[in-house]
């Protein structure tokens, strides 16, 4: 998989760049397929290398988050403007570390 | 397209081969027939009798640029209807005749450019396939669901509507309230996607929107924050696993002369100074509609006085828009995403008392 990676029973969502419209729906597809083929049940996105984050992808994570419940999803590593685009939709608990 | 719907693409390039092997591991789901043509002459030849639905095409060839191959391309009957994409230009020249362009880049950046944007290409192609009668129908409803502008003495609004491709997630509705004609009421959403599935949502949200905003015109409502949670919660009544999107809703009030908003993932409202020839940016942090069933929205608002524009808008705008700032990646200069806005206007007149 090109975005996600397996850890333990975490799957981890890294999308080096820029993260957006072009790439958000491969990115579920793939947690998808770590959550239901691979036996991941938490997410963690770190935006480690993320330059850019728009809108699109903020709403196909909380239909993430939702599908794998909020106490095992997470975020960690996000700075510039995607740590503005969270704190600019209310998200910036998501942060775990 | 040939009649059993394989779709054919023409790679025309000295490394021919190496990008078909890309292209065939990126598709291998899709029917896709390749062929290719390692000189300009030979491709122009190839692609008039096999008619492809996309030729990938090298800025440099052996016997013709390829900048000027794909203007010659375009310029015939079968090259007009046929998709290009250009690669590996140095410069370019006015008159670029190809749908998407890739400037010299490492091997690696090459095969996810040409993959990635393949690939939407033919998913595009594909989806059209199967839903040609459904999309016809929805592209065109799409455009009747836009509002009439507005242009009096005292407020003129347009708006932009400018869907990525066939369909847009975005939408957008405003009218002048109808006893008075005094106050201005929208709003403007932006769902994922711009397909048959964002156009059936897009359809939801327009119509919570506007019977709950009408609803507060009546007065059933005390203020636009309730106008959100209202639909935020209708939306998780509705489905446990509701749609996302990202909306605003708003009511100009021209007497009392204040611009009353509620946001809900639309975070970036732009006004305009008389004096002032740039907008800036109105920030309100807030999250979309169905992150949580009993999310709070805030009421924000501003005076007129001294403000002769705002723009409401989608991010697929504001990034355009702002895709100067250091801060941002270049990439986003080109438009990636719907755009819808909608410019309000307010003649200086008008917020003169």
């Amino acid at each position: 998989m090109k975005y996600v990676s397996i850890k333990g029973t975490s799957a981890i969502i890294n999308v080096p760049g820029r993260y957006d419209l072009c790439n958000t729906r491969e990115v579920v597809a793939e947690a998808e397929v770590a959550i239901n083929n691979k036996g991941c049940n938490s997410i963690i996105v770190d935006f480690e290398g993320t330059t850019y984050l728009d809108s699109s992808v903020i709403r196909d994570l909380v239909k993430l988050r939702r599908k794998i419940k909020a106490e095992n999803f997470g975020a960690k590593n996000a700075s510039g403007i995607v740590l503005e685009m969270l704190k600019r939709a209310k998200l910036e608990n998501w942060l775990t570390a | 397209m040939t009649p059993q719907g394989t779709i054919k693409i023409l790679i025309i390039s000295p490394i021919a081969e190496t990008v078909q092997n890309w292209l065939f591991n990126a598709m291998e789901e899709f029917s896709v027939e390749f062929y290719s043509s390692l000189t300009g002459i030979s491709g122009i030849d190839k692609l008039q009798s096999i008619k492809p639905a996309l030729a990938i095409i090298d800025s440099e060839l052996s016997d013709i640029n390829g900048m000027s191959l794909t203007a010659i391309i375009k310029n015939t009957l079968i090259g007009s209807k046929t998709e290009i994409f250009l690669f590996n230009l140095n410069t370019m020249y006015p008159d670029i005749k190809a749908d998407q362009i890739c400037f010299k880049v490492q091997e690696n950046n090459l095969r996810d450019f040409l993959t990635s944007q393949s690939r939407l290409f033919v998913e595009k192609i594909e989806l059209e396939r199967r839903h040609e009668d459904e999309i016809i129908k929805a592209k065109a409803l799409q455009y009747e669901y836009l509002p009439e502008q507005i242009d009096t003495e005292n407020l003129q609004v347009h708006y932009v509507f400018s869907p990525y491709g066939d369909l847009s997630g975005d939408g957008c509705d405003f009218w002048l309230s109808d006893n008075d004609k005094t106050k201005l009421y929208g709003f403007l959403f932006d769902c994922t996607g711009h397909d048959l599935t964002s156009f059936s949502q897009c359809s939801e949200f327009r119509m919570l929107l506007k019977k709950n905003l009408r609803l507060n015109e009546m007065g059933l409502y005390s203020s636009l924050s309730q106008v959100v949670e209202s639909i935020n919660q209708d939306l998780f009544m509705i489905d446990k696993d509701p749609p996302t999107a990202a909306a605003i809703v708003f009511c100009l009030d021209m007497e009392k002369r204040i611009f009353h908003f509620a946001s809900a993932g639309i975070n970036v409202i732009l006004k305009k100074e008389i004096s002032n020839l740039n907008y800036e940016e109105v920030i309100t942090p807030s999250s979309p509609f169905g992150y949580e069933p009993d999310i709070k929205y805030e009421d924000e608002s501003f005076e007129l006085d001294g403000i002769d524009g705002i723009i409401i808008s989608s991010d697929g705008f504001t990034e355009v828009m702002v895709s100067n700032s250091d801060d941002l990646p270049k990439e986003n200069i080109a438009k990636h995403d719907d755009v819808t806005a909608i410019f309000i206007n307010i003649p200086e007149r008008s917020i003169s008392r």
